[in-house]
């Protein structure tokens, strides 16, 4: 029992890693916090119903799409408000305020377009027989699920890491300033940075019917809490403290609904004010957070 | 120590009736500033004359309220700062480098703009002016000594071959042993015919300097060179509790 639960922790801290990775990544290029986060991935949610309920397509080929078309509106978005944003007196203070409206606005058009009826993709879409893994069985829908996180922040280590724009990402999350000064255009790598955020929660979208239930147009705030819970518990302003953050926020989300079900949908909220009391540069501390 | 500048150099920057603050507040008023080509100018000041905003309103990083600026003749108040950078000003602020990045990836960074192969050659380039560096290069900026940075800093404002240099207390956390190495790499980069703004409080760099000027609550209120200033009963007393010349002490 223990060890089934220990591993679908995994799995799902996997998936919540790139849920919350995205927002990980817009907060410490920007220093910002995405309101409207969870409603990206709502969208990405939708799209994978829509290409499935249309044309009985795979979820997995909902993923370029998702990519393209929220990496694009990311760049938009970026240069529509970010930079006037910037230029006001109190930044953080009014982007919250925006963007927790624009995530209204999501909600809103997506309850006309989509309607309140709550919509679900058969796990089935990727085959019926389980998976074993260390001799425990598990539905195959959540381990394509982990496998694509996985690939997904592979993808993010070698873009920070082992790319010129990362690099150049990286330094903006250290000093606008310097970064400008150094020769680098911030907006133009703060608007691809922010374009990622929305095209990774995307994708984490299209997988929603799966990790986390049904779709339905006010998941969003839901989802934008726990990314919080998870980026808070790794290391808020580091992408790669997310991975840290999301397993142990599915490890211990899987050992309370094994073991204290009504109790499970209050862990994020618990963690969160557990880690920022007790130690909020979050688990990787300070020296993680700069790396 | 060198000096390369000649009266006859063309204007290199030029700045002028800079204003320029924060939110209401203003730091700076009418501020005019010149760089010949190949002089080293030094900015002295008190803490709070508005040194560090000048320099910074010279590079596009707060925002100008008026004045104008020519660099190479051409105007460049209306510029991003990466634009500035690219036209041939060089910035090293007082971190001057990215402590959560390597030395390697600090030194490519400096020639982002640049292409792939050019980034390379001059990277190796300054890794022979600079061979400190050479061991430390895949180690974090973060965990080099303050001298060492501060070598990071310049060899990565140089990546991006610039025409003017301009500086930010490089002498800021330096132990007086790396202050004397900083100005002796300075003046070297000076005789090479490198034109530098270079603002501070240790008197240690006026030995670099062609013209000093002097700003005070965010007004220029001297421009000439470092003898007129050290005659200058006032500025010398007020500003830096110079003795006179006269009863200088050796070094």
């Amino acid at each position: 029992m223990l060890s089934y639960t220990l591993l679908a922790g995994l799995l799902f801290g996997l998936y919540f890693s790139l849920v919350a990775v995205g927002l990980n990544l817009v907060f410490g290029v920007m220093r910002l916090i995405n309101l409207a986060h969870g409603d990206f991935l709502m969208l990405g949610a939708f799209l994978a119903y829509g290409l499935y309920a249309a044309a009985g397509l795979n979820p997995l080929y909902a993923i370029p799409a998702a990519i393209v078309a929220f990496m694009l509106a990311g760049v938009a978005l970026y240069y529509a408000v970010v930079p006037r944003l910037q230029a006001s007196r109190d930044p953080q203070m009014l982007s919250f305020i925006l963007l927790f409206g624009v995530s209204q606005i999501i909600e809103a058009l997506a309850v006309i377009a989509f309607g309140n009826n709550q919509r679900a993709i058969p796990a089935t879409v990727f085959g019926s027989r389980p998976v074993l893994l260390l001799g425990q069985s598990f539905p195959v829908a959540w381990v394509v699920s982990a496998a694509v996180s996985a690939v997904a922040l592979v993808v993010v280590y070698v873009y920070l890491y082992h790319s010129r724009l990362g690099y150049a990402t990286r330094a903006v999350m250290a000093s606008r300033d310097e970064a400008a000064s150094t020769g680098i255009n911030v907006h133009r790598v703060s608007a691809i940075a922010l374009g990622t955020g929305l095209a990774l929660a995307a994708v984490a979208g299209v997988f929603s019917a799966f990790m986390l239930g049904s779709i339905e147009p006010d998941m969003g705030i839901g989802i934008t809490t726990t990314s919080f819970a998870v980026i808070v518990i790794g290391s808020l302003g580091n992408p790669l403290g997310t991975v840290l953050g999301g397993l142990v926020y599915g490890v211990g989300l899987m050992v309370m609904e094994t073991f204290y079900p009504s109790w499970a949908d209050l862990l994020p909220y618990v963690l969160l004010i557990l880690i920022l009391l007790v130690r909020p540069s979050g688990l990787l501390g300070q020296r993680v957070r700069l790396a | 120590m060198s000096s390369s500048a000649d009266r006859n150099e063309p204007i290199l920057l030029r700045a002028s009736g800079l204003a320029a603050g924060y939110g209401p507040l203003q730091v700076l008023w009418d501020v005019d500033l010149e760089v010949a080509s190949r002089e080293c100018v030094i900015l002295l000041g008190p803490n709070g004359a508005g040194k560090t905003t000048l320099l910074k309103s010279l590079l596009g990083l707060v925002p100008l309220w008026g004045g104008q600026i020519e660099f190479g003749g051409s105007r460049v108040e209306r510029l991003r700062t990466d634009r500035r950078v690219q036209a041939g000003i060089a910035y090293m602020s007082e971190i001057g480098v990215f402590p959560n990045l390597s030395v390697d990836e600090n030194l490519r960074l400096g020639g982002y703009f640049l292409p792939r192969h050019e980034t390379r050659l001059r990277a190796q380039r300054l890794y022979a002016k600079f061979p400190d560096l050479v061991q430390h290069r895949r180690a974090l900026a973060a965990s080099l000594s303050g001298g060492q940075r501060k070598m990071l800093s310049l060899a990565k404002a140089f990546m991006s071959g610039p025409r003017l240099l301009v500086m930010d207390e490089p002498s800021a956390g330096l132990s007086p042993r790396y202050v004397k190495e900083v100005v002796a790499t300075l003046d070297g980069l000076h005789a090479e015919g490198l034109s530098m703004l270079i603002a501070e409080q240790n008197l240690g760099f006026l030995d670099l300097a062609d013209r000093v000027c002097v700003l005070d609550s965010g007004r220029m209120r001297f421009s000439g060179d470092r003898s007129t200033l050290e005659r200058d009963d006032v500025l010398r007393r007020s500003y830096f509790g110079l003795e006179e010349p006269s009863r200088a002490k050796p070094d």
